[in-house]
């Protein structure tokens, strides 16, 4: 007798990181641990690929909470027959399969997301039937799917200067009561590839008050429309928020913008007719006294080919 | 009354004696002080110093182990840090800027340790940072640690105490976790140790410390994670890329910008499993710096990346560059500035990559400051500072003084340029510029500095025109300040005096006497003292004179009130500067130095000695020289003649030296020193002259009969060689000897001592060959002649005579007595033939009967003695045989007094 205590059924993908690009082919092989042997009724490969969008609860109506749940949309199905009906020896047998990732005709992938209210995700799922008598032997994976934006954009640098006169919300009047101070910078692109790191730089070239902290926030913005309803919810949330700058920052020392976009929280901006993902990155100033200035950059994150 | 005449002398053969009684040889494999290392390693686990009970050995135990108490597991060694000098740096740091006494910490910290292992387990052992932490200290840092644990916010205000034993037990619990595999708590961990470093709310004057101590828990965490990786690696680079990537990740999205820097620093070598570019890489690390605002912070967080930076690059300048920028922001915030110069030098550390040129015109943009400039002079090499030199010393004269003088600046300035001068055309303005400042400086121990460090590059670099200006202007500045002690002088005079080109002596001697009479002298020896300790030998004139006049200064201090132990210690100083002098082959340009130190020096004894020893020295060295020189070709006549000349040079100052030698007896060695070394140089009436003149000083000498015999037992071996006088016979010395002994006013118990040696003195001249020669001896000269051998007969007689009378004299039942008479007959028996005539034989036993009438009270030793020497007459009896061979009797003795005559041992000599 073998040493498996329990039947049981893997799938492992060829590629350690399991990420994929539409059009490539995924490799892999089932590895079926069978104790004492057993004969099957043949293994059957489940690939789907699903887009998840919600409602939040405060952008719906109370009485509407029945639909605050949209139907999912399928956007990838494919069903393989790995194995013919058969039986496996005792102990560890792998059978290979491939498929090639694509669309179901008239939808397109998506990339891989998890966020709150929009959800992108792939699976590959696996059963073994046995008959009758024994129950069938099920396993599911996720892989993930990346999707190159179709043209790489233009990076867009962008230049800003913060100055009391530049506020928004402050009036003309309480103008010159404001400690004065001139911050200045860029960012090196608006439209960043979303595996390298967002730069820039800024300088304090003034400033009456002393400077606590300079904090960059990344936020997500998701946006779920419901045609039914006409009604589309947005959904701002702080993924990241790192500190540039600690102190009372240098006046006129070029201080790099520098963050790396979180793996799991981000992916290239999305807009389809049903939702869209979006980011933006807020410069945030705090000064020692208390008082907070905010600069406010949308950006377009991409993948490069 | 006994009659020698008839009395034969036996006929010796010494080389078959000597081989008789020698000690058999066997060849050692050990050296007796050669180490006996085996032997103590296994003796050291006997040691019960070295048990476990220990407390030393305990510590040292356990921190390698892990601490028992809280859960045994096996810790991961930290490996030693990579840069011993920064372990190094660091715990300087820790020392000097934690102001609570950490020594005594220990010690209870050790007791604590031991009792209560509950509160932590101390992993890192190697930097000893675990010892900074008291009893209580630790206890207190476990409840931080679970205060800490449980989230307790924000703390007001810490103590420096309580900073580093949180920091101790955050230690502690970074090991433990990754100990544990839990490696997300790690970092945790790590972050938290990262974060002291950027809190806003430490005392300033402490920062250094707690810098020393955090980076060491990120050092660690760094290296614990590159191991990891690294073995990661070996078995799958694929997982092992994706792992070091994750830590990136982790790292990256840290939300305070002072703990992702440091942890990022710490780990940053990993980024060599992602191939990635390491100068990119430090290069935004170094710019991201720059958003620390404290510029101590800053700076400091600069100095940990410099030290971590696995390749140095274009970061180097960056860093430069940015520490300089924010400088303005130090003297703002009134930082002391020493808090910052640990960092700055840290940054500056190898500036292989940065350009000097550009770093000085950032320093003149941004700082202006002394102690900037100071660290940027010595951050750079030699020659990169020579290269500009005239932009420094501009930069220099200009630069505000904060922690460093002026003074002080331009005197690295100098050492720099000793190192390498700047460029030949701009030397001079140079040295002009700057001594344009340092000359108005008033503090005499600053001036004192710059000018040592400049006098130092003046005699590499410049013309001794310069530095006698130099040393004027010295001299007239120390000599206004007369008063205040001036302790950096005599680096200065040592320095002089080190030079080659000691040219000037009227200096030296001007700059001794700015010191007071007491302090000159006390300089003066100290720098006689440190050029001892050099041992190198001097061969320069100008050298040797200027010392010469520095020891005169010591030597002329002495009078007769000064201590016996001065006294010594400046002979000994003087002495070691005379075996200092080394003119190579010129022998009488060191006759000459010699001359001149018995001049300087004539109150002191043992100088007066050692010169004594040196030229006779000398005359050895010269006649190997000679002889060198005679077996390359024969007809190198006249240098051989040469040769002799100056040996009889040197015995001739050998000669009058010796009698200012204070000790008696040391004068008597001498004498017979050089008599020697006459003798070995052919120089006979010289030898004469030494050896007659050590015999008449005999009846003149102290207290101290034994050392008196015990010359006379070696001065017989000496006489063999000594040829007869061709006017006063072929035993003048023996007899003048004689005739001299009686004469000493001193003797107590030990005459007979000194007459025995002589028995077989008198043995050896009736031989027909001579145990040993170095010239023809009397031996070849008088060859047994009846007359000769007549006269020896009869100094043999008188000789007895004399020894018999003291014998009488002599308490008859001492054991002393008994002693001289087994040693006389033993004597006697060596030279002369006992078995022949009877009344030689009858003699002996008459003495022998002396011996026996207080045989019983007789020691062990001396008993079996006893029973040597009459088995050896009764022998001879029984047995008629002419050469029967003379048994020493004496070597089975354990008294030694007899052993020594010219028949068994031989003088030494250096042929």
């Amino acid at each position: 007798m073998g040493d498996i205590e329990h039947s049981s059924l893997e799938i492992s993908l060829k590629r350690v990181d399991r990420i994929y690009r539409p059009g490539e082919m995924v490799e892999g092989v089932v590895v079926v641990s069978a104790r004492a042997g057993w004969a099957h009724k043949g293994i059957t490969m489940r690939v789907s690929g699903t887009v998840k969008l919600q409602l939040s609860q405060r952008n719906v109506g109370l009485f509407d909470s029945a639909s605050s749940s949209i139907k999912p949309r399928e956007v990838l199905r494919e069903t393989i027959e790995v194995a013919p009906a058969g039986r496996f020896p005792d102990g560890v047998t792998e059978v290979p399969f491939e498929f090639r990732l694509g669309p179901l005709v008239g939808e397109s992938l998506y990339e891989s997301y998890h966020g709150v209210y929009v959800n992108v995700c792939y699976v590959i799922g696996c059963e073994c039937r046995r008959g009758v008598m024994k129950a069938p032997l099920e396993r599911e994976v996720e892989f993930i799917v990346e999707v190159p934006t179709a043209a790489t954009p233009q990076p867009d640098p962008r230049s800003f200067s913060i100055a009391p006169e530049s506020l928004d919300n402050i009036r003309a009047t309480s103008l010159s009561s404001i400690p004065r101070f001139k911050i200045s910078g860029k960012l090196h692109r608006q439209n960043c590839p979303v595996n390298l790191p967002l730069t820039g730089e800024f300088v304090v070239e003034e400033s009456e008050a002393q400077v606590k902290s300079v904090e960059l926030q990344l936020v997500r913005a998701e946006t779920v429309r419901h045609a039914e309803l006409a009604n589309s919810a947005r959904e701002a949330t702080e993924i990241q928020n790192i500190q540039i700058a600690d102190g009372d920052v240098t006046r006129n020392l070029v201080v790099p913008i520098y963050m790396i976009f979180p793996r799991l929280f981000t992916c290239p901006s999305m807009a389809t007719n049903d939702f869209s993902v979006d980011f933006e990155v807020n410069l945030i100033v705090i000064f020692a006294d208390g008082y907070m200035i905010t600069e406010n950059f949308p950006i377009q994150l991409h993948r490069n080919r | 009354m006994a009659d020698t005449s008839r009395w034969e002398f036996r006929a010796r053969d010494y080389v078959r004696e000597s081989a008789e009684v020698a000690v058999a040889r066997v060849g050692s494999k050990t050296h007796p002080l050669a180490g006996t290392k085996r032997g103590e390693e296994t003796r050291r686990a006997d040691d019960p110093l070295m048990s476990a009970d220990d407390p030393l050995s305990v510590i040292g135990g356990e921190s390698g182990s892990g601490s028992g108490g809280s859960g045994a597991h096996p810790i991961e060694a930290p490996a030693v840090p990579s840069s011993s000098s920064w372990g190094l740096k660091k715990q300087t740091m820790v020392r000097e800027y934690l102001a609570s006494g950490c020594a005594a910490r220990a010690l209870v910290l050790v007791k604590e340790i031991r009792s209560s292992k509950a509160s932590s387990s101390f992993g890192g052992g190697d930097d000893g940072f675990e010892m900074l932490e008291s009893s209580q200290l630790v206890e207190r840092s476990a409840a931080r640690l679970q205060q800490l644990e449980r989230g307790g916010g924000e703390k007001k205000s810490e103590s420096e105490s309580e900073s580093i034993a949180r920091l101790a037990a955050l230690h502690s619990a970074m090991i433990r976790h990754w100990a544990n595999d839990e490696r997300v708590a790690a970092l945790k961990v790590a972050i938290q140790a990262a974060k002291t470093l950027g809190e806003s709310n430490k005392v300033e004057e402490f920062y250094p410390a707690l810098f020393a101590v955090a980076t060491e828990i990120l050092d660690n965490f760094g290296r614990l994670v590159y191991a990891r990786i690294a073995k990661k690696e070996e078995v799958n680079p694929v997982e092992a890329k994706e792992t070091c990537r994750n830590w990136f990740y982790k790292t990256a999205c840290i939300r305070e910008l002072v703990p992702r820097f440091y942890v990022e620093a710490a780990i940053v070598r990993c980024y060599a499993f992602l191939s990635a570019d390491f100068p990119q890489v430090l290069s935004r690390l170094a710019s991201i710096a720059r958003g620390v605002g404290s510029p101590l912070r800053a700076a400091y967080a600069r100095a940990y990346l410099a030290l971590n930076a696995p390749v140095r690059g274009k970061f180097a300048a960056t860093i430069v560059h940015d520490t300089l920028f924010q400088f303005r922001g130090v003297l703002k915030l009134e930082t002391p500035l020493k808090l910052l110069e640990p960092a700055l030098e840290m940054i500056l550390g190898s500036p292989a990559d940065v350009d000097l040129g550009e770093v000085l015109a950032q320093y003149r943009d941004y700082c202006n400051d002394a102690t900037v400039l100071k660290h940027i002079i010595e951050a750079f090499s030699h020659e990169d500072v020579a290269s500009r030199a005239a932009a420094i010393v501009a930069l220099a004269k200009r630069a505000e003084p904060s922690t460093t003088s002026t003074v002080d600046l331009l005197g690295r300035l100098g050492r720099k340029f000793a190192g390498a001068p700047p460029p030949k055309d701009q030397r001079l303005a140079i040295l002009n510029e700057v001594w344009k400042v340092v000359t108005r400086c008033n503090d005499v121990g600053d001036y004192v500095t710059c000018a040592t460090h400049w006098l130092d590059c003046l005699l590499k670099h410049y013309s001794d025109r310069e530095v006698r200006v130099l040393l004027g202007d010295v001299i007239s500045h120390v000599q206004v300040a007369t008063t205040t002690t001036t302790p950096n002088l005599e680096d200065l005079v040592q320095m002089l005096i080190q030079s080659k080109q000691m040219l000037a002596s009227d200096h030296l001697l001007k700059l001794l006497d700015v010191f007071r009479p007491h302090r000159k002298v006390e300089i003066a020896k100290e720098v006689l003292a440190s050029s001892s300790k050099r041992r190198a030998s001097s061969s320069d004139p100008a050298t040797i004179h200027a010392m010469l006049e520095i020891a005169r200064v010591a030597h002329d201090a002495l009078d007769s009130l000064s201590p016996p132990g001065e006294r010594r210690h400046v002979a000994s100083l003087v002495v070691s500067f005379v075996e200092s002098v080394d003119m190579g082959r010129d022998l009488e340009r060191q006759l000459g130095v010699y001359v001149e130190c018995r001049a300087a020096f004539p109150n002191l004894d043992l100088v007066l000695d050692r010169l004594v020893l040196l030229a006779a020295n000398l005359a050895m060295t010269s006649k190997r020289v000679a002889t060198r020189a005679l077996r390359k070709s024969a007809d190198n006549k006249s240098l051989a003649e040469r040769a002799q000349h100056f040996s009889k040079a040197c015995l001739a100052f050998a000669h009058v030296t010796i009698p200012s030698v204070e000790s008696g007896f040391r004068k008597l060695e001498l004498l017979s020193l050089c008599g020697h070394v006459a003798l070995l140089n052919n120089c006979l009436p010289h030898a004469d002259t030494f050896f007659k003149a050590a015999v008449a000083l005999v009846p003149d000498l102290p207290e101290g009969d034994d050392r008196l015999s015990g010359f006379v037992a070696t001065f017989s071996s000496s006489l063999v060689l000594v040829p007869g006088h061709p006017d006063r016979g072929p035993f003048y010395l023996v007899q003048g000897l004689l005739n001299a002994l009686p004469r000493y006013a001193h003797w107590k118990t030990r005459q007979c001592d000194a007459y025995i040696p002589l028995i077989p003195l008198l043995g050896a001249y009736a031989q027909r060959k001579l145990p040993y020669s170095v010239v023809d001896a009397n031996d070849v000269l008088y060859g047994g002649a009846p007359d000769y051998l007549l006269e020896l007969k009869t100094h043999l007689s008188s000789l007895v005579s004399n020894i018999l009378d003291h014998l009488a004299s002599l308490d008859p039942a001492s054991l002393k007595r008994a002693e001289l008479v087994l040693d006389l007959i033993n004597n006697l028996h060596l030279v002369i033939n006992l078995e022949d005539a009877g009344d030689a034989k009858d003699f002996a036993r008459k003495l022998l009967a002396l011996a026996t009438k207080v045989k019983h009270t007789f020691p062990p030793p001396l008993k079996a003695y006893f029973d040597h020497t009459h088995a050896l007459l009764h022998n001879n009896n029984n047995n008629n045989n002419n050469n029967h061979p003379p048994q020493l009797a004496s070597a089975a003795s354990s008294s030694s007094s007899s052993a020594r005559g010219a028949g068994s041992s031989s003088p030494n000599y250096n042929k």
